[in-house]
């Protein structure tokens, strides 16, 4: 089968989705050398915890930042990961004429934490309410401990200030990001890099 | 034939002087129309609160319901900062950030206004913390709502622009 796209021009090597980008903000490099250095942060941290690490992720943004960081960290864990609903507004009908819905975990931990040390790994944080729900029903479990790590902090927004946020990656601008996990409706999440998303593709 | 004479009809004041005079009203049921309109208000409200609330923008009918979906508490606009006085001590300007969130002692005000046009409302903002250090406020211009809302996959503008390339998306 031949290959339908154009020649990867270097590292913009998605080149069906490079025009909508307007800027390369962190490489692949970058990224990588980021996340080891949050390993190595986090190995330290937990050192002495022995096999009672936890580290789960809520899908799907999360996936490459969690196989990348599991395997920066130097430590016998346990990982999982966690799905909830996310919110899908119904298009055509006024917001206040729809029945408002709530968050719901698709797919729950399968390892209990109950008693042990967790570390929840995020792609971004934003307003933080997604984190809050999860950070909320975990604390339900009463883990022994309880730490975010994310890779992109933005605090500018944040709504939820009260999370456990102990290790971020870098500080998210002011911009729309996608890529390495982060999507615009769906798409862009499997680009190595992270880039700025163009304006009026979001937005008038 | 002999009358029969009826007794007298007793003054107000002599009953109730007796105490005979009490106001005696039944229990009051309430018409089964009225509990069976409450009960649906209830159940309406709980189905769909926003219905109740009427909210200056659309915008912030989303933002409600976003916080709703990710079960964060929130109240509308329920109170308001006096911001400057008349020289009487009547408040002459005063400011109701649109939401309160009391899990987080936060309020979040939003703009949908550009850019440009936002600094009247950085004025009220800026007076706000001066007067009021001790509150946390978040102000959500209209590209934080733009980039926030598309992460749930509403536009704060009714118009999508086709991307170049004409991916549609």
């Amino acid at each position: 089968m031949s290959n339908v796209l154009p020649p990867p021009p270097g590292d913009l090597s998605y080149s069906a989705l490079s025009p909508l980008i307007s800027k390369v903000l962190y490489s692949k490099e970058n990224i990588a050398s980021r996340v080891s250095e949050l390993g190595r942060q986090i190995t330290a941290d937990y050192a002495g915890v022995g096999r009672d690490l936890v580290v789960f992720g809520i899908l799907k943004g999360v996936l490459p930042f969690q196989a990348d960081l599991t395997r920066a960290i130097d430590l016998p864990l346990q990982t999982d990961v966690m799905t909830i609903s996310g919110y899908r507004p119904e298009n055509g009908q006024a917001p206040e004429r729809r029945p408002p819905g709530v968050v719901r975990i698709t797919k729950d931990l399968d390892i209990p934490v109950s008693g042990r040390h967790v570390l929840i790994v995020e792609d971004m944080v934003d307003t933080g309410l997604t984190l809050n729900f999860i950070a909320r029903m975990i604390r339900q479990r009463q883990p022994a401990s309880l730490a975010i790590a994310t890779l992109f902090n933005r605090e500018a927004n944040r709504l939820a200030l009260n999370l456990p946020i102990r290790y971020s990656g870098f500080d998210a601008p002011d911009d729309f990001l996608v890529g390495y996990g982060l999507d615009y409706r769906e798409l862009f999440r499997n680009l190595p890099y992270v880039g700025i998303l163009k304006k009026e593709i979001y937005s008038l | 034939m002999t009358l029969t004479l009826l007794t007298p009809i007793p003054e107000q004041t002599a009953l109730l002087a007796e105490g005979k005079l009490t106001a005696r009203i039944t229990k009051f049921r309430p018409i089964s129309g009225l509990t069976r309109t409450r009960g649906l208000r209830k159940k309406k409200w709980r189905s769909n609160p926003y219905q109740f609330v009427r909210f200056a923008h659309p915008v912030e009918a989303e933002f409600a319901k976003v916080l709703t979906y990710y079960r964060v508490r929130w109240l509308y606009e329920p109170h308001q900062f006096p911001l400057d006085w008349h020289p009487d001590g009547t408040v002459a300007r005063m400011f109701a950030p649109d939401f309160y969130l009391p899990e987080f002692d936060l309020y979040a005000e939003l703009t949908t206004q550009k850019q440009n046009l936002v600094t009247r409302k950085n004025a009220k903002l800026r007076r706000l913390r001066e007067l009021y250090p001790e509150i946390n406020i978040r102000l959500f211009y209209r590209k934080d709502l733009q980039r926030l809302l598309a992460r749930f996959g509403i536009a704060v503008s009714s118009q999508i622009v086709t991307p170049p390339g004409g991916l549609a998306l």
